[in-house]
């Protein structure tokens, strides 16, 4: 009897201390690493080239910085991004962790020669989540973005998250766009994919240092100067400022932004965006595909250098109408530029017709970035000016005249 | 008589998933079997099969102590 | 071996057991992805087959209530016979097991963690499936009962987050029947006859100790209702999430539907809460589809199956890992070898022709009844 219960408790033990050894995946907080963005080159002799920009967190807390650099980049060149992400290591110290990515950068060079296989990595490996924006460095290498370093956020690559954020809140400058949206826009059959476009702007060139948040004009800035127009894998070319607002403007993703409207020669009104509605409608006729946009608008009269009463309706009519035609042209332009200079369909008025007119659409699948060239475009926009401000009448009505 | 039915099973499931795999893939039985056990590549088999065995041997033990229990009902 | 367990399990509890054995894997790896954005309505069309499937089942032990299904083999075919079916029924019991328990081990280290070997997942389901085997199909049904809610409150916070999130974005949804009723049919014969409906035919063996048998068919067609509707619920709000080209794409189409929720940039990566749904109906399932071979064991040897619980048990986690190399080889026998030469006999072709011979013997039964019946009458007026 007593050797059963001496097995027993004995087969207990071996049992409990192989369940309390904890997790075999576990990763302790002082042995992680957070990568706050990645950027990729073209290697020169290797297919890419990683960079990674490590947080060290003790710079960022008030309490505990000490004049070090807040960030820390390696970069390690290698075939797949996938090998490059565990090697990191031969520079940095401690495990490297992507979850908490805020931004990755690509090279131009990347995207012009179609390299964008790497997208597949970012895809399947778990770690990765879907919130990070993905950035084309114009004119810069991808790395030089991450090294730009700026006063308030500290971490380069946070100051591009924020301020892309706000640049698209604001002003409606940045498409927003994220790995599974750049993903579905390149598998889909009847769209492109789009990028922002960033780059390193400024009077003195140095980056690198910390320096330069010392400096109230700061010698190396990071701008947006526009967005990347990619032909389903490879980049085209560039759309300016302008454009990125056009753009959001047919996803109807647009949330505010603000124009400068044309009341009479060299004077302008300016007009605030606040509310915005898109509805695109897409019809095969005639085997030219038909694309209507009806765009609508509520805005608040910011600002006006013409000297109109704004206590009357008709002053209110007069300029939503010019507000209207402003908005329209704009957005003709783009999409007709688009249509001309890179043939390539970023607006998803592919998917549109695919929604509405499938059997049209399955005409034309195969072949339908041609299809979009010879599109037929018709914009309607309806401008409303809802209030003006504090003031009704302008105080430049008031003043003598010259 | 709970070891004969036990191993039995055992052997059949094995078969059983022989013949899948062959159906499938069409290899020659004595590589199959080489493909699913592939015990020499140093994974960690060990342990299940580890687990199985130990579940085995209380198994005898509890058939034998039953085999006891009918002996000394049918001999009162 | 104590051999007084009382095995009793109550209506509700039935009803659940029914429910989150259908959601178990389902939910999950989703169903129907050839139809593309049309899957829900394939689902829907094999809900409407599955609801059949368990009427015909308890229509078929109806016929002599109070009989399990094992004893129905026996009456129908003789002792011999039966021994040989139950046999084979055994195999394709363990042998499923083996299959769903791959499936959690998938997904376990695919999602959450990739270093652990599969083996040691292998063993900490099996083991816990056997403690709770060896306590008796009651127990089970308890635990089910209890467990459920958390599973029902965590598919239901899903569904809001993803609502609060602006996930759903209805015109993946759309062109409905894009292609026609074609792809939509195809999606459903063969595959969806056994995986996730057809695997009710382990139930029957269970259904033989619900308490109120009288209502044993009400129940249970609602409760496959409930669960294939909630299925197209789901299988609707993945592919409104995720679009047509990823559900193609993804091994684990709620996962990855879970994954895009960011609220607040506080509430996100809720992988957890799927999980702790599909270790739910996992660990239901190998409970029952164990329970199921057992029982077949029992009917084999005449031995209560409590004597078998751990070696069987060990021996399905073992199998799991030899079943296949790698993934895809798993989705390989999943939609090729299964539901033709697997699902179909079993779940369908030999309750078939028990139904029919049952139906035959119960008549003549029935027939000498009477007889045996106005003899007595006859015998007591006398």
């Amino acid at each position: 009897m007593g050797y059963t219960r001496v097995i027993k408790l004995l087969l207990l033990c071996c049992v409990f201390t192989f369940m309390t050894t904890g997790c075999w995946d576990r990763k302790e907080l002082n042995e992680i690493s957070l990568i706050s963005g990645i950027a990729i080159d073209k290697g020169e002799n290797k297919k890419y080239k990683l960079s990674a920009e490590t947080v060290n967190i003790t710079e960022l807390s008030p309490k505990t910085k000490g004049g070090e650099t807040p960030s820390v980049v390696y970069t390690q060149e290698g075939d797949t991004i996938s090998e490059l992400v565990q090697k990191m290591n031969t520079g940095l110290s401690r495990k490297l962790i992507l979850s908490h990515m805020s931004v990755v950068v690509i090279s131009e060079e990347i995207a012009k020669s179609s390299l964008m296989e790497f997208l597949d990595y970012m895809d399947r490996y778990r770690e990765v989540r879907n919130d990070f924006n993905l950035v084309v460095a114009k004119g810069v290498k991808a790395e030089e973005i991450l090294t730009v370093l700026y006063p308030f956020q500290k971490i380069s690559t946070l100051k591009l998250k924020v301020q892309l954020n706000t640049l698209q809140d604001e002003w409606g400058g940045d498409p927003d766009v994220r790995l599974k949206d750049f993903i579905q826009a390149l598998v889909s059959k009847g769209r492109s994919p789009v990028a922002v476009a960033l780059t390193v702007s400024g009077t003195k060139h140095i980056q690198n240092s910390t320096d330069i948040m010392k400096h109230p004009i700061p010698p190396s800035l990071i701008t947006v100067p526009g967005m990347a127009v990619f032909d389903k894998e490879k980049l085209v070319g560039y759309l300016p400022l302008e454009g990125v607002r056009v753009y959001l403007w047919t996803q109807n993703k647009l949330r505010h932004t603000s124009l400068s409207v044309p009341c009479s020669k060299d004077k302008y009104i300016n007009v605030f965006v606040y509310n915005s509605s898109t509805n695109v409608k897409a019809r095969g006729k005639n085997d030219v595909p038909h694309i209507q946009l009806n765009i609508k608008v509520e805005t608040i009269l910011d600002g006006t250098q013409c000297g109109a009463d704004l206590s009357k309706h008709s002053s209110y009519v007069d300029y939503e109408r010019k507000a209207a035609d402003f908005i329209r042209a704009e957005v003709l332009a783009t999409i007709k530029k688009v249509q001309k200079d890179f043939g390539t369909d970023i607006f998803g008025f592919g998917d549109h017709m695919h929604l509405q007119d499938p059997a049209y659409f399955h005409k034309v699948s195969d072949r339908w970035q041609e299809a979009f060239k010879k599109a037929n475009i018709e914009v309607k926009v309806d401008a409303r000016i809802r209030r003006s401000g504090l003031d009704t009448k302008s105080f430049l009505q008031q003043l003598p005249p010259r | 008589m709970i070891t004969i039915s036990v191993l039995v099973i055992s052997v059949s499931m094995i078969f059983m998933i022989t013949m899948i795999d062959i159906c499938l893939y069409g290899r020659s039985v004595w590589d199959t079997l080489v493909y699913i056990f592939d015990i020499d590549f140093g994974t960690k088999e060990y342990y299940v099969i580890f687990g199985y065995l130990v579940s085995f041997v209380f198994t005898v033990r509890t058939d034998l102590s039953r085999r006891k229990e009918q002996r000394s009902e049918q001999s009162s | 071996m104590r051999t007084d367990f009382v095995e009793k399990i109550s209506l509700s509890q039935f009803f659940l057991m029914i429910v989150i054995f259908q959601l178990g894997t389902a939910i999950v790896i989703g169903l129907g992805q050839s139809a593309k954005q049309d899957a829900w309505i394939s689902v829907g069309i094999a809900t409407i087959y599955g609801v059949l499937l368990i009427f015909a089942y308890c229509f078929m032990l109806s016929l002599l209530p109070g009989k399990g299904f094992y004893e129905l083999l026996k009456i129908a075919y003789g002792s011999l016979l039966s021994r040989i079916l139950s046999y084979f029924y055994v195999l394709y019991f363990l042998y499923i097991a083996a299959r769903v328990t791959r499936d959690f081990c998938e997904l376990l280290t695919t999602a959450i963690y990739p270093k652990t070997p599969i083996e040691i997942i292998s063993l900490s389901l099996a083991l816990m499936c056997c403690y709770f085997l060896y306590q008796g199909i009651e127990v089970i049904g308890r635990s089910t009962e209890i467990l459920f809610p958390y599973s029902a409150a965590f598919l239901i916070l899903l569904v809001i987050f993803l609502f609060i999130n602006r996930s759903f974005h209805s015109e993946n949804l759309r062109p409905v029947l894009e292609f026609g009723w074609g792809p939509v049919f195809q999606a459903v014969f063969p595959s969806m006859l056994g995986f996730p409906f057809g695997e009710i035919v382990a139930l029957t063996t269970v259904m033989v100790a619900v308490t109120r048998q009288d209502y044993l068919t009400k129940v249970g067609i609602s409760a496959v209702a409930a669960a294939g509707t909630i299925l197209m619920i789901f299988t609707m709000i993945n592919v409104s999430v995720l679009g047509v080209d990823m559900i193609d794409r993804v091994e684990f189409p709620l996962l990855s539907t879970i994954r895009d929720i960011s609220i607040a940039k506080f509430i996100e990566r809720l992988d957890a809460l799927v999980v702790f749904v599909m270790m739910l109906g996992i660990w239901l399932k190998v409970c029952v589809f164990l329970f199921a071979a057992l029982k077949g064991m029992e009917s084999i040897t005449l031995i209560p199956y409590r004597n078998f619980v751990f070696p069987i048990g060990l021996l399905v986690s073992s199998i799991s890992v030899f079943i296949a190399a790698n993934f895809a080889e798993h989705i390989e026998e999943g939609l090729v070898a299964v539901p033709l030469y697997l699902h179909i006999p079993f779940q369908i072709g030999i309750p078939l022709v028990t139904t029919v011979i049952l139906l035959i013997k119960v008549r003549r039964r029935k027939g000498e009844k009477k007889h045996e019946g106005l003899d007595n009458v006859v015998q007591s007026e006398n």
